[in-house]
């Protein structure tokens, strides 16, 4: 059964285009990664489906149901876990939980029972009665986490919920995730981290400038690039005449010297390594250490989206 | 709603912008009047009235003399006589301004006054302040007693069996007799007591902050909080609702603390109507929300703090026209309420202070129920033009 339905979704702020006719399924107890660079209409895709945002065009249908601003049925299905960290200031870390999760669950004796099992999900026990100032940034983060989750979601956006965490902290982070979503719930992450992706998603969407541009398993993405492998040489030096030859081998795509490390990166062919290997001999070039690698989701969404600095 | 009736009441409480202005400004303000005004304040009652008689002959065997007499006489008394020998004295002591007056008595047992005008040098600053009173008590006694002696007279010569009854007599020449008495004023007139209601009126001006926080924070635009709140499970209009529920009983008690204050301990007359004072705080908060809601509402690049300053300099302005920062201020503000009566309805702060003004003024509940019905009025006027405002902003974000 298809959680989250949306079809031919428009939106437009001015002349900017956020949203072109964007698609997108996600089958019930799936974790499914949507990336894309900045700007590309992540948020603000998320945002038209929580009805945070209005929309253009389209439809939206969560739960098998049409999702409207006034349909609290569903909204209470739903867990947010916002890019920037959402508490009130004012709050401890405790009564920020129970006020989020307040605002889905009345029942107060239910709700202390949600409260402690968020709290101790996201091992904030030793800091309940702290206000948010007083956290540092992964903690933070965490009760930004706890204040999503806390009312037991069956939806549930995360929206880059690791920037600014060190990696303990993200491990715990998303191990939590990949808790919830055994736990039953469906869940839709984002994030710039393409290892993190990798790592819990079992679908991934790579989007761009409003539009899908690719959409499958880890290993189905892999598969729609060009590039086959990636060869790194360690070397001392490397004339330009050289890397000319390289870049003209026949399954080269592209190849790089920089800080002692030649990369190249080619189509998937049988005989790449050798090759390469060929032209720094015939130069006269002893190489260090040579090692061969798979295409990296970064390579994907690289060579999906270009390689171009965004804002 | 009771959720974010709670959370609201626990933000604004740890809020310290909020805290010092709609709580900590007025008792601060009332203390420092209490020093001001600490000279100015009276007790109520009236100091004997110096006054010269001319002891001669006529005035021991008139009856005056013996009225006169009796009312010096007493802890209370209402005059201070100085007996002199002869009318130059007397006079003497007047233009000296030792005395308010001079009552000398004629052959046929007459008493006559004489007063110094109140433009005299004698009777200038401090000692001409009372002088006004002073003059009208001796010119109440003397025509009093002329119109008794006249009523007697007149009942001696129609009536004269009449004269055997003195209860009669006393009926006769009693107030009630001739007159009905009806009372226009509830309290004993004390100017300063404006300034602490001027007070109140700032105060409750202030306190328009806490709802316009309230408001602010909800408004999805204001912070990732606030839109985190807009996506939930509970309406925004429910929400709404518990904001302004708490903001609203914030400001009830941050008032009521400040009347405490200014009723114990500054010790100032309300009439003996607390109670309703009381109730005259919960419509001002109530306009107070409303006006709170609408700056709250308005979408202000600052975000709370662009609102925070329009209120403050709001209230500021506005207590000018109260006439809550001194004599002149006081007098301009009664100016502009005679020459346009409207905006004495129409400024918040002094329609609060007229609000309580009332109940210290006037025996008659009328004018502090018209006030308080205005209260109200303004506060549905205020949501009815936030609401608008607040639904129409949506979260618009890139």
């Amino acid at each position: 059964m298809d959680i989250v339905r949306v079809t031919g979704l428009v939106k437009r702020y001015g002349d900017l285009l956020a949203l072109d006719h964007f698609d997108l399924s996600i089958k019930q107890g799936e974790i499914f990664g949507l990336l894309g660079p900045n700007g590309s209409g992540k948020t603000t895709a998320i945002n038209c489906m929580l009805q945070l945002l209005t929309y253009d065009r389209g439809s939206i249908e969560l739960f098998g149901e049409a999702m409207a601003p006034t349909r609290y049925d569903l909204k209470r299905r739903i867990g947010m876990v916002p890019q920037q960290v959402a508490v009130l200031e004012e709050l401890t870390v405790r009564e920020n939980i129970d006020f989020f999760c307040s605002l889905y669950v009345r029942d107060r004796a239910r709700r202390r029972a949600l409260v402690d099992e968020a709290i101790e999900f996201v091992d904030l026990g030793d800091y309940v009665r702290f206000r948010p100032k007083k956290l540092s940034g992964g903690l933070l983060r965490r009760l930004n986490i706890a204040c999503g989750i806390a009312h037991k979601p069956e939806l549930i956006f995360f929206d880059e919920p690791t920037v600014a965490v060190d990696p303990q902290s993200r491990n715990a982070i998303l191990s939590g995730i990949q808790g919830l979503r055994d736990e039953g719930a469906t869940v839709v992450y984002t994030s710039h981290y393409m290892e993190e992706v990798e790592q819990i998603c079992s679908q991934i969407m790579i989007m761009d400038r409003g539009r899908v541009l690719a959409q499958g398993t880890n290993e189905e993405l892999k598969r729609m690039v060009s590039t086959g492998e990636k060869i790194v040489v360690e070397l001392s030096e490397l004339p330009a005449r050289v890397l000319e030859r390289l870049r003209a081998l026949p399954h080269v795509l592209d190849a790089a010297f920089a800080d002692g490390e030649l990369t190249v990166r080619c189509e998937a062919s049988p005989h790449n390594l050798v090759d390469v290997l060929g032209v720094l001999g015939a130069a006269r070039i002893v190489p260090g250490r040579v090692w061969a690698e798979p295409p990296t989701l970064n390579d994907v969404f690289l060579e999906l989206t270009g390689r171009e600095l965004r804002d | 709603m009771r959720s974010t009736f709670k959370a609201t009441v626990k933000m604004l409480l740890r809020t310290p912008g909020a805290i010092v202005w709609a709580l900590a400004f007025p008792i601060l303000m009332a203390t420092l009047f209490m020093f001001m005004f600490s000279s100015m304040r009276t007790d109520g009652t009236v100091d004997a009235v110096p006054v010269a008689v001319v002891a001669d002959g006529a005035w021991e065997e008139s009856t005056f003399s013996q009225v006169i007499e009796s009312l010096a006489s007493g802890d209370d008394a209402l005059v201070a006589v100085r007996e002199v020998d002869d009318a130059a004295e007397a006079r003497s002591l007047l233009e000296e301004g030792e005395v308010d007056g001079t009552f000398e008595v004629d052959e046929a047992g007459v008493p006559h006054l004489t007063v110094a005008p109140e433009s005299s040098d004698a009777h200038q600053g401090e000692r001409g302040r009372s002088y006004g009173i002073n003059r009208s008590i001796l010119e109440t006694l003397a025509s009093s007693y002329v119109q008794s002696a006249a009523l007697i007279e007149e009942v001696a010569a129609s009536d004269p069996a009449a004269l055997a009854d003195p209860a009669a007599v006393a009926r006769a020449l009693s107030l009630e007799a001739g007159s009905e008495r009806v009372s226009l004023t509830r309290g004993t007139p004390d100017e300063t007591v404006r300034y602490y209601y001027a007070l109140m009126g700032m105060a409750a001006l202030f306190a328009s902050q806490l709802s316009m926080l309230a408001v602010a924070n909800i408004r999805p635009t204001a912070s990732a909080a606030a839109a985190r709140r807009s996506i939930a499970g509970v309406s925004r209009v429910r929400q709404l609702a518990g904001a302004l529920a708490g903001s609203w009983l914030l400001s009830v008690a941050f008032l009521t603390i400040a009347f405490c204050y200014v009723r114990f301990v500054v010790n100032i007359d309300f009439a003996g109507r607390e109670v309703l004072c009381l109730v005259g705080i919960a419509g001002s908060a109530f306009m107070a929300a409303g006006l709170g809601s609408l700056v709250g509402s308005l979408p202000l690049h600052g975000g709370a703090s662009a609102g925070s300053g329009i209120l403050t300099g709001l209230t500021c302005v506005l207590s000018i026209f109260a006439g809550l920062y001194g004599e002149p201020t006081m007098k301009l503000a009664d100016a502009i309420a005679r020459a346009v009566p409207v905006s004495a309805w129409i400024n918040p702060t002094k329609l609060v202070c007229d609000l309580f003004h009332s109940l210290y003024f006037y025996e008659s509940l009328a004018p502090f129920a018209a006030r308080l019905a205005a209260c109200i009025a303004w506060g549905v006027v205020f949501f009815a033009f936030a609401a608008p405002l607040f639904r129409r902003q949506r979260y618009a974000h890139l």
